[in-house]
């Protein structure tokens, strides 16, 4: 048997919408293959099919269509209240997996779609009807119809909103934009959501953010940069960015502080300007810093668009990934005895 | 139809220690990551991959050993990349992961 090294995790943040996590011991490759099954192969719902009744607005339906499909819809797993799938074959995801509640619609057995694989979204706007609720100096303004505006017929999916009510407040948006009306237009329309994944269209990629990078290894000669006059330190601090070097405690006496690396993901960048610096302010020409890029421990930043919570979109990677190795290795032992006959 | 399978598998009767796999639907993602997993084996001679058409949904393997079937080892580097998922999954919900899900509940299959 092989002897594979067990990768580690350490969780920095986890958020609902953000995450920043490390993987130790592991490879860039199975790295990778974890970003990439982030972006592309997530399952989420997105507005596939969209029927208009009404569209007098000054964008046409294709327009709309596309703006519908990037408005991220959030599953929400309601315990006691959801019914989830009874012909699921695998135990492998947890319960809040969307796949749980809803099948792909190509492996659905309906004609069309059903409440198993799709979820009826409508809207209706008219500006005339809704000017009539507006206050007197607002009647002709441009009326803004959002993804507020779209009512669900599923009570387990529904456009994303904000998090918070203090986040609503601070936004000047009520939701996503979808078109603007004036006076006398009139949108009117049936939208069918569907399963995807990024892979066919990345409206389905439930990440607008899925980045890793190599944890640097930093090496500070302190001994070097404390015999420093105080200026000179300054002036390695300013050779990067803000933010990048800075002082372990600046209300310290300036001889007392230690220079250290405030932003590990930007150092490497900025290594090359610090070392010609502090060769040149040495008196022995020896530089004063080193770092380099690990090959084994890297760093994942992670956003989600709203639609997966975060810690769920990192989980269902994985089981994606498991679940794609358990069909293979059967795959391969169906046609190892083949091997054999021949 | 031979050609929706998910998995190929070309070498000679003969000599079962050489396989080239086909791997329908499949790319990069696991491609590199399997790659790795299996020039980790120690029965592994020479192992690669590629993706020899951007538009077509092929990924190739080709996977030679010290003297082991290719097929037992590939059967093996599929299941290392298994356990290292398990793993992966494991570390990440003792580190709290779903827990912090302010609306959902707390259970984790
Ligand atoms: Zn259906």
């Amino acid at each position: 048997m092989a002897r594979n090294r067990m990768p580690k995790v350490k969780v920095n943040e986890m958020e609902e919408h953000y995450a920043q996590f490390e993987i130790h011991d592991t490879d860039c490759s199975v790295a990778n293959a974890l970003r990439r099954v982030m972006i592309a192969e997530v399952v989420t719902m997105a507005v596939d099919l969209v029927t208009f009744e009404e569209n007098t607005s000054v964008l046409n339906d294709e327009i709309i269509a596309h703006r519908l499909g990037l408005i991220p819809l959030k599953y929400q797993y309601r315990e006691g209240e959801t019914r989830l799938r009874d012909d699921i074959r695998t135990t492998l995801s947890s319960e809040r997996d969307i796949q749980r509640r809803f099948r792909f619609t190509r492996e659905c057995d309906c004609d069309e779609y059903c409440q198993w694989c799709a979820v009826k979204l409508t809207l209706g706007v008219a500006f005339d009807e809704r000017a009539k609720h507006r206050p007197e100096r607002e009647k002709d303004l441009p009326l803004v119809v959002t993804s507020n505006d779209l009512i669900s017929e599923d009570n387990d999916v529904r456009p994303v909103h904000f998090e918070t009510d203090a986040e609503a407040d601070d936004s000047v948006d009520q939701g996503i934009t979808i078109v603007k009306l004036a006076k006398g237009q009139e949108l009117r329309f049936t939208a069918i959501a569907k399963l995807g994944i990024g892979k066919e269209h990345s409206k389905w990629s439930p990440v607008s953010k899925c980045v890793f990078r190599p944890q640097p290894h930093v090496h500070l000669d302190d001994d070097a940069i404390s015999k420093l006059p105080p200026a000179l330190r300054d002036l390695i601090i300013q050779a990067c960015p803000a933010g990048v070097l800075g002082y372990n405690d600046d209300d310290a006496p300036p001889e007392n502080r230690k220079l250290v690396v405030k932003n590990d993901a930007a150092i490497l960048d900025f290594v090359d300007d610090v070392k010609t610096l502090t060769q040149r302010l040495s008196p022995t020409g020896k530089s004063m810093i080193s770092a380099f890029a690990s090959d084994t421990n890297f760093i994942f930043d992670i956003e989600s668009v709203g639609s997966i919570p975060v810690d769920d979109l990192v989980l269902c990677a994985i089981y994606e990934l498991k679940r794609k190795l358990l069909d293979l290795q059967l795959a391969v032992n169906d046609l190892k005895d083949d091997d054999d006959d021949d | 139809m031979a050609d929706e399978k998910s998995l190929r598998i070309l070498g000679q009767p003969d000599n079962e220690r050489e396989r080239t796999f086909i791997f329908r639907d499949e790319d990069h993602t696991l491609g590199n990551a399997l790659r790795h997993v299996l020039m980790k084996n120690k029965d592994t001679d020479f192992s690669g991959y590629s993706v020899p058409h951007p538009s077509e949904p092929f990924m190739h393997v080709r996977l030679q050993t010290t003297g082991a079937p290719a097929v037992r080892i590939m059967d093996e580097g599929l299941s290392n990349l298994g356990q290292i998922c398990d793993h992966l999954t494991a570390q990440l919900e003792a580190q709290g992961a779903t827990a912090s899900w302010p609306t959902g509940g707390e259970t984790t299959s």
